[in-house]
């Protein structure tokens, strides 16, 4: 290595991009040469203390007020897709001029108009209220899927139980309810989302997720339901996991019943 | 951020849970007020979300960085305009503080070795160019061409301010030291 490619390359080895035999030939370099490495030494421990460095935590309200602001956005959007005018209203627009002659002249041309091509413009009319029906549906969606990250377990509870009604039934949801199973910090919105996603059970996604989040929760109230429910369509991972667990001694006695019970 | 602009809005809320720590972080370095750097990045999450159909695919990391800097610049220039903050213009945008100031008496066997009260006093006698760019490299992990494309410079010119502030930063260490 060139000494004036020195620069380079150290900060192509600070950012992981050389190659194996790159970094033995950097580390010869510095090796070999005093005043390089000991810049490069300094370097790395600027870089550590970046990473050690202590920072002040945004406080709970953050959130908090994100979600507000982010819901005015998304009521913003639906409005504003609401107030879009219709072809119907944009040419109701066209009517509006001031002289009389000319708004007849322009009622029979759009009555004329019509008369040919009336059904195309009533299928594109119901094309649009079936789009618009449809966006709306998904903002009303959005805003249930941003109140899952309210501070508030209250709220992601009752957003959990607003997805479990609305009977929507795709991989998103099944995500969402996966992951609020397996990371939230509060059981009682971990066990509600465990609730919604059983009704899940036959969908092989979601099976797939219960499945995963069994193998990888170290919460034992959490494996325990998640096998209550696993274990009708998969007795033996269901055993298996049970035998790994009551292989512990210091598993609490009604835990020991539970399980046995299960399998 | 591509699901967001084709309009699963949900998982915007998905970015902010992951970012917003780190933009968090950005403003309070330049602000050091929790509620002015909360503010903010509130507005930098809102201000992207308003903004999504002009995300072109790029890394939602520099895009993210993109805004937060120019908001940053933005939040300074309205402040000096209506003299909310009566700061004076150099030290609200270089953090430059007397080193005669510093109670800094490093020790003999310091050369290599530096805490970090004292790393964190000489990083602020740094421009506030160059502590961006370390901040960057290091706190954020942004690589060099990312760096670029934040700054809008050339990943070589990114490279070449970060090499310039750890020199800055390393000889001003030493000549305390030798100053002892």
């Amino acid at each position: 290595m060139k000494r004036d490619k020195f620069e380079k390359w150290m900060t192509s080895y600070l950012e992981n991009d050389l190659s194996e035999s790159e970094i033995k030939e950097f580390e010869a370099f510095i090796a070999e040469n005093e005043d390089e490495r000991a810049y490069f030494q300094f370097a790395l421990q600027l870089k550590k203390y970046y990473k050690n460095i202590e920072t002040v935590k945004p406080t709970t309200s953050l959130q908090e007020r994100f979600n507000k602001a982010f819901l005015t956005e998304i009521d913003t959007i639906s409005n504003t897709k609401q107030q879009e005018p219709s072809i119907f209203e944009k040419y109701l627009s066209l009517l509006s001029i001031h002289f009389a002659p000319r708004k007849l002249a322009y009622t029979a041309l759009v009555l004329c108009f019509g008369i040919f091509i009336g059904n195309w413009f009533s299928s594109k009319d119901d094309i649009q209220l079936v789009q618009l029906q449809e966006q709306i549906k998904n903002l009303e969606s959005s805003i249930k899927f941003a109140q899952l990250n309210s501070q508030s377990p209250a709220d992601r509870i009752q957003a959990i139980a607003a997805l479990n009604d609305s009977n929507e039934k795709n991989y998103e949801v099944i995500n969402v309810l996966s992951e609020k199973v397996q990371n939230d910090d509060n059981s009682h919105v971990q066990l509600a989302a465990l609730s919604a996603l059983k009704n899940y059970s036959k969908d092989p996604y979601a099976k797939e997720k219960m499945v995963n989040t069994l193998l990888e929760s170290d919460e034992l109230f959490l494996k325990i339901l998640l096998m209550q429910i696993i274990v009708e369509w998969d007795r033996e991972l269901v055993k298996k996991e049970a035998a790994i667990i009551l292989s512990k001694d210091t598993l609490a006695t009604r835990y020991r019943t539970i399980l046995n019970k299960i399998i | 951020m591509n699901q967001v602009k084709s309009g699963n809005h949900a998982q915007f809320s998905v970015l902010f849970e992951r970012y917003n720590k780190s933009v968090f972080s950005y403003f309070m370095q330049w602000t050091k007020d929790i509620a002015k750097a909360e503010d903010l990045t509130q507005d930098v999450f809102i201000k992207i979300f308003k903004n999504r159909d002009k995300f072109k695919g790029e890394h939602f990391k520099i895009w993210l960085f993109t805004i937060s800097r120019n908001l940053r610049t933005d939040f300074y220039r309205k402040n000096l305009k209506n003299k909310i903050n009566q700061t004076p213009v150099e030290e609200m945008f270089d953090h430059r503080i007397n080193h005669e100031d510093l109670a800094y008496e490093p020790e003999e066997d310091e050369l290599t070795s530096f805490d970090g009260t004292r790393l964190k006093l000489a990083i602020e006698t740094l421009p506030e160019d160059k502590r961006e760019v370390l901040f960057m490299q290091f706190f954020q992990g942004l690589k060099s061409n990312e760096i670029g494309e934040v700054l809008g410079i050339s990943p070589e010119n990114a490279r070449a301010r970060s090499h310039r502030a750890i020199k800055e930063l390393r000889s001003y260490l030493l000549a305390q030291k030798n100053k002892k």
